[in-house]
Protein backbone atom coordinates (compact mmCIF):
# COMPACT_ATOMS: atom_id res chain seq x y z
CA UNK A 1 0.00 0.00 0.00
CA UNK A 2 1.46 3.40 -1.33
CA UNK A 3 0.61 7.32 -1.24
CA UNK A 4 -1.61 7.46 -4.29
CA UNK A 5 0.26 9.59 -6.05
CA UNK A 6 3.70 7.84 -6.02
CA UNK A 7 4.60 4.23 -6.86
CA UNK A 8 7.71 3.32 -4.83
CA UNK A 9 7.77 0.98 -2.04
CA UNK A 10 10.10 2.28 0.50
CA UNK A 11 10.40 0.26 3.45
CA UNK A 12 8.28 -3.00 4.68
CA UNK A 13 6.61 -0.96 6.91
CA UNK A 14 3.44 0.72 5.35
CA UNK A 15 2.71 4.02 7.48
CA UNK A 16 5.88 5.41 7.34
CA UNK A 17 5.93 4.31 3.24
CA UNK A 18 3.10 7.04 3.09
CA UNK A 19 4.64 9.76 5.14
CA UNK A 20 7.88 8.98 3.39
CA UNK A 21 6.70 10.32 0.54
CA UNK A 22 4.93 12.86 1.84
CA UNK A 23 8.69 14.04 3.58
CA UNK A 24 10.59 13.77 0.01
CA UNK A 25 8.07 15.96 -1.36
CA UNK A 26 7.73 18.59 1.04
CA UNK A 27 11.92 18.87 0.96
CA UNK A 28 12.26 19.15 -2.66
CA UNK A 29 9.80 21.97 -2.21
CA UNK A 30 11.86 23.71 0.70
CA UNK A 31 14.82 23.25 -1.82
CA UNK A 32 13.48 25.22 -4.37
CA UNK A 33 12.52 27.89 -2.15
CA UNK A 34 15.80 28.43 -0.71
CA UNK A 35 17.41 28.40 -4.14
CA UNK A 36 15.33 31.34 -5.37
CA UNK A 37 15.98 33.11 -2.46
CA UNK A 38 20.07 32.17 -3.20
CA UNK A 39 19.58 33.38 -6.35
CA UNK A 40 17.16 36.38 -6.07
CA UNK A 41 18.32 37.77 -2.15
CA UNK A 42 19.58 41.13 -3.03
CA UNK A 43 22.35 41.33 -0.56
CA UNK A 44 24.94 39.17 0.41
CA UNK A 45 23.63 38.36 3.64
CA UNK A 46 20.32 36.51 2.61
CA UNK A 47 22.99 34.18 0.05
CA UNK A 48 24.94 33.19 3.10
CA UNK A 49 21.16 32.05 4.95
CA UNK A 50 20.02 30.51 2.23
CA UNK A 51 23.36 28.67 1.29
CA UNK A 52 22.99 27.51 5.44
CA UNK A 53 19.36 26.58 4.69
CA UNK A 54 20.39 24.03 1.39
CA UNK A 55 22.70 22.28 3.50
CA UNK A 56 19.91 21.92 6.20
CA UNK A 57 17.69 20.66 3.59
CA UNK A 58 19.99 18.21 2.17
CA UNK A 59 21.07 16.75 5.72
CA UNK A 60 17.39 16.04 6.20
CA UNK A 61 17.24 14.39 2.60
CA UNK A 62 20.40 12.62 3.56
CA UNK A 63 18.41 11.24 6.70
CA UNK A 64 15.26 10.30 4.93
CA UNK A 65 17.34 8.58 2.38
CA UNK A 66 19.15 6.57 5.28
CA UNK A 67 15.80 6.01 6.70
CA UNK A 68 14.41 4.71 3.04
CA UNK A 69 16.89 2.25 2.64
CA UNK A 70 17.16 1.06 6.71
CA UNK A 71 20.53 1.66 7.30
CA UNK A 72 22.69 3.89 9.32
CA UNK A 73 25.88 4.17 6.53
CA UNK A 74 24.50 7.72 5.68
CA UNK A 75 24.96 9.12 8.81
CA UNK A 76 28.49 10.10 8.75
CA UNK A 77 27.75 11.72 5.17
CA UNK A 78 24.89 14.20 7.55
CA UNK A 79 27.86 14.86 10.48
CA UNK A 80 30.11 16.07 6.96
CA UNK A 81 27.57 17.55 5.84
CA UNK A 82 26.91 19.81 9.34
CA UNK A 83 30.52 20.77 9.92
CA UNK A 84 30.71 22.04 6.45
CA UNK A 85 27.55 24.03 6.69
CA UNK A 86 28.44 25.66 9.81
CA UNK A 87 32.29 26.36 8.81
CA UNK A 88 31.37 27.57 5.73
CA UNK A 89 29.08 30.05 6.98
CA UNK A 90 31.42 31.44 10.00
CA UNK A 91 33.98 32.23 7.07
CA UNK A 92 31.88 33.64 4.53
CA UNK A 93 30.66 35.74 7.51
CA UNK A 94 34.57 36.77 8.55
CA UNK A 95 35.30 37.24 4.52
CA UNK A 96 32.83 39.49 3.91
CA UNK A 97 33.40 41.64 6.85
CA UNK A 98 37.28 41.79 6.35
CA UNK A 99 38.55 41.23 3.44
CA UNK A 100 40.55 38.21 4.92
CA UNK A 101 39.30 35.06 7.18
CA UNK A 102 42.84 34.45 9.43
CA UNK A 103 43.65 38.55 11.24
CA UNK A 104 40.87 39.99 13.78
CA UNK A 105 38.40 42.95 12.76
CA UNK A 106 40.48 46.55 11.46
CA UNK A 107 37.20 48.64 11.13
CA UNK A 108 33.78 48.95 10.52
CA UNK A 109 32.13 50.02 7.28
CA UNK A 110 29.14 52.09 8.75
CA UNK A 111 29.85 55.24 9.72
CA UNK A 112 28.70 58.09 12.26
CA UNK A 113 26.42 60.79 10.66
CA UNK A 114 28.52 63.28 13.47
CA UNK A 115 31.52 61.84 11.52
CA UNK A 116 30.42 62.09 8.45
CA UNK A 117 29.57 66.21 8.99
CA UNK A 118 33.14 66.79 10.44
CA UNK A 119 34.55 65.41 6.92
CA UNK A 120 32.40 67.23 5.03
CA UNK A 121 33.23 70.95 7.39
CA UNK A 122 36.84 69.52 6.86
CA UNK A 123 36.78 69.14 2.97
CA UNK B 1 8.15 -2.31 14.97
CA UNK B 2 4.82 -2.28 16.22
CA UNK B 3 2.04 0.52 15.03
CA UNK B 4 2.80 2.62 18.25
CA UNK B 5 6.50 2.90 17.29
CA UNK B 6 5.37 3.85 13.55
CA UNK B 7 2.76 6.63 14.54
CA UNK B 8 5.79 8.28 16.79
CA UNK B 9 8.58 8.07 14.17
CA UNK B 10 5.34 9.47 11.68
CA UNK B 11 4.76 12.21 14.02
CA UNK B 12 8.44 13.47 13.96
CA UNK B 13 8.81 13.06 10.43
CA UNK B 14 5.58 15.39 9.84
CA UNK B 15 6.39 17.88 12.10
CA UNK B 16 9.66 18.49 10.94
CA UNK B 17 8.55 18.34 7.52
CA UNK B 18 6.14 21.07 8.40
CA UNK B 19 8.82 23.00 10.63
CA UNK B 20 11.42 22.67 7.50
CA UNK B 21 8.26 24.41 5.03
CA UNK B 22 7.48 27.18 7.48
CA UNK B 23 11.14 28.16 7.69
CA UNK B 24 11.43 27.96 3.83
CA UNK B 25 8.45 29.96 3.49
CA UNK B 26 9.80 32.49 6.05
CA UNK B 27 12.93 32.44 4.20
CA UNK B 28 10.96 33.73 0.82
CA UNK B 29 8.69 36.39 2.55
CA UNK B 30 9.92 38.15 5.31
CA UNK B 31 11.13 41.64 4.25
CA UNK B 32 15.03 42.23 5.35
CA UNK B 33 18.23 40.07 6.01
CA UNK B 34 17.33 40.36 9.79
CA UNK B 35 13.78 38.54 9.36
CA UNK B 36 15.94 36.91 7.36
CA UNK B 37 17.80 35.13 9.64
CA UNK B 38 14.92 34.69 12.33
CA UNK B 39 13.39 31.96 9.49
CA UNK B 40 16.80 30.26 9.52
CA UNK B 41 17.64 30.49 12.98
CA UNK B 42 14.92 28.62 14.43
CA UNK B 43 12.28 26.57 12.23
CA UNK B 44 14.88 25.14 10.50
CA UNK B 45 16.83 24.24 13.37
CA UNK B 46 13.91 22.44 15.38
CA UNK B 47 13.37 20.50 11.45
CA UNK B 48 16.23 19.06 11.44
CA UNK B 49 16.11 18.22 15.18
CA UNK B 50 13.03 16.47 14.48
CA UNK B 51 14.20 14.29 11.75
CA UNK B 52 17.49 13.09 13.51
CA UNK B 53 14.99 11.68 16.45
CA UNK B 54 12.75 10.33 14.40
CA UNK B 55 16.09 8.67 12.61
CA UNK B 56 17.44 7.80 15.85
CA UNK B 57 13.58 6.48 16.91
CA UNK B 58 13.67 4.15 13.87
CA UNK B 59 17.31 2.64 14.42
CA UNK B 60 16.90 1.53 17.81
CA UNK B 61 13.82 0.06 16.72
CA UNK B 62 15.15 -1.60 13.88
CA UNK B 63 18.24 -4.00 14.15
CA UNK B 64 20.82 -1.28 14.30
CA UNK B 65 20.54 -0.23 17.20
CA UNK B 66 21.59 2.92 19.49
CA UNK B 67 22.98 4.70 16.80
CA UNK B 68 26.03 7.41 18.09
CA UNK B 69 26.37 9.43 15.72
CA UNK B 70 22.92 10.46 15.39
CA UNK B 71 23.15 11.66 18.86
CA UNK B 72 26.21 13.66 17.69
CA UNK B 73 25.03 15.45 14.95
CA UNK B 74 22.02 16.39 17.28
CA UNK B 75 24.20 17.76 19.70
CA UNK B 76 26.17 19.85 16.92
CA UNK B 77 23.25 21.82 15.16
CA UNK B 78 21.92 22.53 18.68
CA UNK B 79 25.22 24.15 19.37
CA UNK B 80 26.69 25.61 16.44
CA UNK B 81 23.71 27.20 14.63
CA UNK B 82 23.21 29.81 16.96
CA UNK B 83 26.43 31.02 16.91
CA UNK B 84 26.34 30.77 12.93
CA UNK B 85 23.69 32.96 12.58
CA UNK B 86 24.84 35.88 15.27
CA UNK B 87 27.71 35.64 13.28
CA UNK B 88 25.96 36.27 10.17
CA UNK B 89 23.37 38.59 11.42
CA UNK B 90 26.57 41.12 13.14
CA UNK B 91 28.50 41.11 9.98
CA UNK B 92 25.35 42.35 7.97
CA UNK B 93 24.97 44.63 10.72
CA UNK B 94 28.94 45.99 10.15
CA UNK B 95 28.46 45.99 6.34
CA UNK B 96 25.09 48.56 6.73
CA UNK B 97 23.11 46.03 5.44
CA UNK B 98 19.36 48.04 5.14
CA UNK B 99 16.86 47.74 7.56
CA UNK B 100 13.39 46.55 6.62
CA UNK B 101 11.26 50.32 6.49
CA UNK B 102 8.69 48.78 8.91
CA UNK B 103 11.95 48.25 11.74
CA UNK B 104 10.60 50.55 14.79
CA UNK B 105 13.78 50.60 17.10
CA UNK B 106 16.97 49.76 16.41
CA UNK B 107 19.17 49.91 19.59
CA UNK B 108 22.65 48.28 18.14
CA UNK B 109 22.72 52.17 16.34
CA UNK B 110 24.03 54.39 18.70
CA UNK B 111 26.42 51.86 20.56
CA UNK B 112 27.74 51.12 16.88
CA UNK B 113 28.38 54.79 16.36
CA UNK B 114 30.15 55.19 19.24
CA UNK B 115 32.57 52.48 18.54
CA UNK B 116 33.75 53.74 15.18
CA UNK B 117 37.07 55.26 14.59
CA UNK B 118 37.77 59.24 14.26
CA UNK B 119 38.26 60.44 10.42
CA UNK B 120 41.93 60.87 11.09
CA UNK B 121 42.47 57.32 12.33
CA UNK B 122 40.35 55.89 9.37
CA UNK B 123 41.92 57.60 6.57
CA UNK B 124 46.05 56.46 7.99
CA UNK B 125 43.78 52.53 7.67
CA UNK B 126 42.47 53.13 4.13
CA UNK B 127 46.37 54.54 3.27
CA UNK B 128 47.73 51.44 5.05
CA UNK B 129 44.91 49.26 2.48
CA UNK B 130 42.70 48.11 4.80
Amino acid sequence: MTFPFVEFQFTEYFLINIVLNICFFMMATCLILCTYRLIKGPTVSDRIISGDAISCCVMALIVLYGVMQNTIMYMPAVLVTALLGFLGMIAMGKYITNGNIMYPMYQSVRTSKKHEKEREKSE
Amino acid sequence: MNLGIQILISFFLLAGSIFFLGGSVGLIRFPDAYSRMHALGKPITLGMICYLVAAFIFFLATEHGFDAITVIVLIFIFLTSPVGTHMIAKTSYHRATPLSPKTIRDELGPVMNEMVQSPEEMEALEKEGY
